[in-house]
């Protein structure tokens, strides 16, 4: 079943948590590397959400776009990446879950305040899309943007050559003025921008708003646009345990309490950014059934 | 008579061009170099700190701002090197591995800069190790760590570690800065000393030595 279908058959669609914990804590290296040096390890991180109740999972290739990558010296191609990335999530959901490409940030700012264009950033975009979408994922997903014109470049890469549903999501540093980010992009003009882009869903993922804050964004979000919104919080706000190690520790519990706090303001789609684990999910999974 | 006013506006209102002619100006009347500096513009960059603490400035103003501040700094620097001017201190900062997260560090080199420091910028992605062989080559009076993503923050606890393993955690200042980064964190990791933002970082560095 494709993403849009599912969406008007469920209360609140369900998806994953947090990639990059989850891997560490299994010995994996970070990121994308992890799909070269440690597949199955990938596939466990996805499959334990999908035992936990995700309806959705998303590929571990957050930024790997040719700027990122180039940027961080990968050895392998934006298509083998890519394509390994979207290979090991199918494994895991199979046919249980679908699969969503995930994108990330390029790491560059666009032009004037930095040094790429528009047409550079969605070209990279472009590329990521087309390896991941050849390797068969059911939708795209765009996250942690924090420049709106970025995100909307994005969409716009995706929706050039494929019809696959696009989910767009912002990270905000305030709820000042209904929500602004670090580039001082408002929610609602996020919400129009990507929608104008063609976004099929808006979301609003990770940054300085603990779950229950998140509410205000699908507020504004709601304000400006019809379009279904989904909402991926942090475990909270991050403190140091006693290695001074920065974590996120927010329980279950609390987290899915906040992300109610989003469904009772319109959220139809939930998920988890950083900190969050299959028990969180779960968590999420079991307070939608209880709908 | 040098419009100060006038200059660290130019800062605060992100405008490269005007900084640029009105530091001339200053320079023409034979305004001392370091008083155009901290006269007009570190004043104008404090401001343009708090709008970005208070959510009035973003990135792309604090940004614009830097931009117009190195500008008007570019054109006081032959002066400087003119009068054998010696530098307040050397500091060596960069971002921690894991990390590629520079336009934070730059901001604060820039000022630093402006400010009157010798810079080395050791770059992003830079490993505790490396970070003590740059301590042991260029000596510096202060080393600064930057990261934005929480997962590096490891890294500088880290690198402190490795600069006491080294013997060399005395003969340095470490501060620390970064959007992931807080007070607490900089002081249960043994640094000297947290910016939370650029203009901070200027202020904490000119505290630390003293000067």
């Amino acid at each position: 079943m494709d993403l849009l279908s599912l969406l008007k058959q469920k209360k609140v669609l369900i998806l994953d948590g947090a990639t990059g914990t989850q891997l560490a804590q299994r010995g994996a290296p970070a990121g994308g590397r992890a799909n070269i040096e440690a597949p199955d390890k990938v596939t466990a991180v996805h499959r334990a959400y999908i035992d936990a109740g995700s309806d959705c999972v998303i590929t571990n290739s957050f930024c790997m776009n040719r700027i990122y990558m180039k940027a961080n010296s990968f050895s392998v191609s934006v298509s083998d990446m890519n394509a390994r990335a979207a290979e090991l999530a199918r494994k895991a959901a199979g046919d249980r879950a679908l699969v969503l490409g995930g994108f990330g940030p390029t790491g560059e700012l666009l032009k004037p305040v930095g040094n790429i264009t528009e047409a550079e950033c969605e070209d990279a975009f472009a590329e990521q899309a087309r390896a991941l979408a050849d390797a068969g994922v059911d939708a795209f997903i765009i996250e942690t943007m924090m420049d709106m014109n970025e995100a909307a470049c994005a969409v716009r890469a995706c929706k050039r050559n494929f019809t696959l549903p696009v989910i767009a999501s912002m990270t905000y540093a305030t709820t000042r003025d209904g929500g602004r980010t670090t580039m001082g992009h408002r929610a609602e003009d996020c919400a129009r921008i990507l929608a104008a882009a063609g976004a099929d869903i808006l979301s609003c993922n990770c940054g300085d708003l603990d779950p229950a804050e998140t509410a205000i964004i699908v507020s504004s979000y709601k304000n400006a646009s019809d379009l279904p919104v989904l909402v991926e919080p942090n475990a909270g706000k991050p403190v140091l345990d006693d290695n001074n190690n920065a974590v996120y520790s927010m329980p279950p519990a609390e987290f899915a309490q906040g992300v109610l706090e989003c469904i009772r303001a319109g959220a139809a789609l939930a998920g988890g950014c950083c900190g969050t684990t299959p028990d969180h999910i779960r968590a999420l999974a079991e307070l939608a059934a209880s709908l | 008579m040098a419009d100060f006013e006038a200059l660290k506006n130019s800062v605060i209102d992100m405008d490269p061009d005007r900084a640029v002619e009105l530091t001339q100006s200053a320079v023409a009347e034979g305004v001392a170099p370091l008083d155009i500096v901290n006269t007009a513009l570190i004043p104008g960059i404090d401001v343009v700190g708090q709008k970005f603490r208070d959510f009035e400035y973003f990135l792309p103003e604090v940004i614009m701002a830097a931009k117009a501040f190195k500008a008007a700094f570019e054109v006081i620097l032959p002066q400087l090197n003119e009068a054998g001017y010696e530098p307040k201190g050397r500091v060596l900062i960069g971002t921690v591995s894991g990390d590629n997260h520079d336009i934070g560090k730059n901001i604060v080199i820039a000022l630093l800069q402006g400010s009157g420091y010798e810079v080395h910028d050791a770059g992003v992605d830079v490993s505790a190790q490396r970070f003590v062989e740059l301590v042991r080559d260029i000596k510096p009076h202060v080393v600064g760590m930057s990261a934005l993503l929480t997962t590096t923050m490891a890294v500088m606890r880290d690198t402190i570690a490795e600069l006491s393993g080294a013997g060399l955690r005395d003969s340095v200042k470490v501060i620390v800065g970064g959007s992931c980064v807080n007070p607490e964190f900089a002081q249960k990791i043994g640094a000297d000393g947290y910016g939370e933002d650029a203009s901070e970082a200027v202020k904490l560095v000119d505290r630390l030595l003293a000067v």
